[in-house]
C-alpha cells in the first residue's frame, strides 16, 4: 500500500471547484472538499442537495463535469470505482454490494482472491487458508464480532452484521479514503451505533472516513466535521459545536452560514 | 457487537419448548429439522432416494445389480451427465443454454463430414468442439454483449444451429461410421470401463474441481448471486459470461462427438428436446434456476436418479412412458420439496 505525499493538515483527497449537471439540472455546482487522515467527515443535506453527487465524483463512480480531485496534492481522474480502489479509495455503497449467498471470506476477496503459490499459480487455485486467516485478522483488529466468517452466506446475517462486513471489506482494501452512503439508514439504534463505532475505529486507525448521512443524532455523536449541501452548493462546514438544530437549520436554508438569519421566500 | 442469530438458529429456537427438550421425540425432531434445513438435504435426499431406488430394484431384478448392468446405466448417462455438468455452471452463473441439444447434432455432423473429407480423427474432434466454441461465442454476444435475454437468446441460437444441422446434411443421417477411428469415442474401453463413462468422469471431476477450487468457480458462484456486486468487486462480468457459455458449448459438443461415435452415424434431429431433460436432471440435483447455488455433486447424482429410473424401468418391463411420468413426478416433487424447505428456513 503506497501512501501518497500528504498535504498539510493530513490532506489525502481533495476535490476542487467540482461540477456536475444531468441535462438542465445542476446537481452538484462548485463545490470543494479537502478529505483528511483519521477524521470522519459528514455530508449532510436535504434529498436532492447532492450530497450523492458529490460522492460520487469522488469514489470513481460519476466523473465531473468541470472541477479537478487532488490525490496526495496531485490532480487525478478516476475513469471507475474500480480506478479510485486502485489508489486506495474504497466505497460503502448504501446497498452494500455484497454477494449474498456467499460467506465474509469469499466477499471480502472477490475480484481480488488469494491463490496458491508455486507451479499451480495459473490455474488460479484458491488459498482459502490464508484468506480466511486474512479475514479472521482484519475482523478482529476491527473488533467486529461474527462467530463465523467462513461458511456462513451473507444472506442469513443481520443487517447490521452485514453493514460490518462491508465496512470491514472497504477498509481492508482502502490505504486512502473510505467512503460511506447512508451507511446506518437500514439499522435499528444499537447495531448502528456499532456500525459507526466501527467507522470511528477505522479513522483512528488512520484512514480518511466520509459519511453521506441524513441522521443528525449519528452525525453529532460520530463526525469531526460537516459539510453542508443545499441545492447543490455547499453552504456550510462545521467542525465544532455541531448541534442537530443547527445543522437542520442549514439544510433547509433557515440559516445562513455567516450566521445571519434569511427566511425561506 | 452484534449477536449472531441467523435465521436457522433461530428457526431451532422457535421449535423448542423448555418443558419438552429433553424428551427423545423432540430431540429427534428437531434433528430432522436441522438435516432437512441444511445446504447439504439436496444432497443427503437425492442419495437416500437413488440408494432407495437401487435396493428396491434390487429386489425385485436379479439382473439390476451387476457389472454389466451399471456399465449400460453409465454408458446411457454418460452424454447427459457431460452437459449437465457443464449445465450446472451455467445455471449456477444465472444463465442458461437451450442451444446445448443443436450443438449436440452439428457437432455430430461436423465431426462426420470432416471425417468424411479424409480428414483424421483429430482434426474431426477439434472441429466438432469448435461448433461449441462458435455458438457459445454466438450466445455470449447476444446475451453478454448486447443483454438479450438468455432464455430467448438461446431458443433462437438452437434454432439456427439445428437448421444448419439440417441444411448441412439436408435432413438425412450420415453415412455409417463403423470401423474406423471415431467409434473409439463411444466403442472403446480404457483399462476395461466403457470410454463414454471414462469421458463423463473425467467431465464431473474437471468441473466439480473448477467450480470448489479455482478463482472462476467462486466468480461463477459470486456472479450468480449478484451480478451487480461482482461487477463492483471489479470483476469482468462479460469475460466470465463469455468463458461460461464457450465451457457450455464445448461440452454439448462433446457430447455430440460421443453420441455420433455410439450410434455409428451423426443425426441432424440428434437431442431434439433433451436440452430440458437435461436441464431438469440439473435442478433436480439442487441447482437454482436464479443462479448462485449448485453443486456438480448434486447433478450428477440427478442424472443417476433419472438414469436408474429409467434402466430399472426397462429391466422390470414397465411401459417406456411411465418413464416420462415418473421423470416428470420426480422432478415436481424435487422442486415442490426444495422450495417448501426455503421458506421454512427463511422464517
Amino acid at each position: 500500500m503506497t501512501t501518497p505525499a500528504r498535504e498539510g493538515n493530513g490532506v489525502v483527497l481533495s476535490g476542487r471547484s467540482l461540477r456536475k449537471a444531468y441535462g438542465s439540472i445542476v446537481a452538484v455546482d462548485d463545490v470543494s472538499i479537502d478529505i483528511r487522515r483519521g477524521e470522519i467527515l459528514a455530508v449532510v443535506g436535504d434529498n436532492g442537495a447532492g450530497k450523492s453527487t458529490l460522492i460520487k465524483m469522488l469514489c470513481g463512480v460519476t466523473r465531473p463535469d468541470a472541477g479537478t480531485l487532488l490525490l496526495g496534492g496531485k490532480p487525478i481522474s478516476f475513469h471507475s470505482p474500480a480506478a479510485a480502489r486502485a489508489k486506495g479509495i474504497e466505497t460503502v455503497f448504501q446497498d452494500l454490494a455484497l454477494v449474498p449467498n456467499q460467506d465474509v471470506v469469499s466477499n471480502l476477496f472477490l475480484g481480488r482472491e488469494i491463490f496458491r503459490g508455486g507451479v499451480l499459480r495459473p490455474l488460479h487455485l484458491l488459498n482459502r487458508h490464508e484468506m480466511r486467516r486474512r479475514t479472521r485478522d482484519q475482523l478482529s483488529a476491527l473488533e467486529v464480532s461474527i462467530q463465523r466468517e467462513a461458511g456462513v452466506p451473507i444472506g442469513r446475517m443481520s443487517g447490521g452484521q452485514r453493514q460490518s462486513v462491508a465496512i470491514a471489506r472497504a477498509a481492508f482494501w482502502a490505504s486512502e479514503v473510505m467512503f460511506m452512503d447512508e451507511p446506518t439508514a437500514a439499522l435499528g439504534v444499537r447495531e448502528a451505533s456499532a456500525v459507526l463505532r466501527l467507522a470511528r475505529r477505522v479513522a483512528d486507525e488512520g484512514l480518511a472516513v466520509v459519511m453521506v448521512s441524513h441522521v443528525m443524532p449519528h452525525v453529532m455523536e460520530f463526525a469531526d466535521r460537516v459539510i453542508v449541501m443545499r441545492h447543490g452548493s455547499r453552504v456550510a462546514e462545521v467542525t465544532d459545536d455541531i448541534t442537530a438544530e443547527r445543522l437542520v437549520r442549514l439544510i433547509v436554508g433557515a440559516e445562513h452560514p455567516l450566521g445571519e438569519k434569511q427566511e425561506e421566500q | 457487537m452484534i449477536d449472531d442469530a441467523s435465521v436457522r438458529r433461530r428457526g431451532e429456537r422457535d421449535s423448542r419448548s423448555p418443558a419438552a427438550a429433553s424428551t427423545p421425540t423432540v430431540t429427534f425432531a428437531r434433528a430432522v429439522r436441522r438435516v432437512l434445513l441444511s445446504e447439504r438435504a439436496d444432497a443427503v435426499g437425492l442419495g437416500i432416494a437413488l440408494l432407495a431406488l437401487c435396493a428396491a430394484l434390487t429386489h425385485e431384478s436379479p439382473y439390476f445389480l451387476s457389472a454389466s448392468n451399471f456399465s449400460a446405466i453409465g454408458l446411457a448417462i454418460s452424454i447427459s451427465a457431460v452437459v449437465a455438468s457443464v449445465q450446472t455452471v451455467v445455471l449456477v452463473s444465472g444463465g442458461l443454454d437451450l442451444s446445448i441439444t443443436a450443438v449436440l447434432a452439428l457437432s455430430g455432423v461436423v465431426a462426420e463430414s470432416t471425417l468424411q473429407r479424409g480428414a483424421p480423427l483429430a482434426v474431426a474432434v477439434l472441429a466438432g468442439l469448435a461448433v461449441g466454441v462458435v455458438v457459445g461465442l454466438v450466445n455470449s454476444v447476444l446475451i453478454v454483449g448486447i443483454g438479450v435475454n438468455a432464455f430467448i437468446a438461446t431458443i433462437g441460437t438452437q434454432f439456427l444451429f439445428r437448421g444448419i444441422a439440417y441444411i448441412w446434411t439436408n435432413g438425412s443421417s450420415g453415412a455409417y461410421l463403423s470401423g474406423t477411428s471415431f467409434n473409439y469415442i463411444g466403442g472403446g474401453r480404457l483399462l476395461g470401463v466403457r470410454f463414454p463413462i471414462v469421458l463423463m468422469f473425467l467431465t464431473l471431476v474437471l468441473t466439480w474441481f473448477l467450480m470448489r477450487y479455482t478463482r472462476f468457480g467462486s466468480r461463477v458462484y459470486a456472479v450468480g448471486g449478484s451480478e451487480y456486486a461482482t461487477k463492483l468487486a471489479g470483476v469482468s462480468i462479460w469475460r466470465l459470461r463469455t468463458l461460461i457459455y464457450v465451457l457450455s458449448g464445448v461440452s454439448a459438443a462433446l457430447g455430440g462427438l460421443m453420441l455420433a461415435s455410439l450410434n455409428g452415424a451423426s443425426f441432424p434431429q440428434a437431442g431434439i428436446g433433451e436440452e430440458l431433460t437435461i436441464i431438469g436432471a440439473v435442478l433436480l440435483g439442487g441447482t437454482a434456476l436464479t443462479g448462485g447455488r449448485g453443486t456438480v455433486f448434486g447433478t450428477f447424482l440427478g442424472v443417476c436418479l433419472l438414469g436408474v429410473l429409467a434402466n430399472g424401468l426397462n429391466l422390470l418391463g414397465i411401459n417406456g412412458f411411465w418413464q416420462t411420468f415418473l421423470q416428470g413426478a420426480i422432478l415436481v416433487c424435487a422442486v415442490a420439496f426444495d422450495e417448501i424447505r426455503r421458506k421454512l428456513r427463511a422464517r
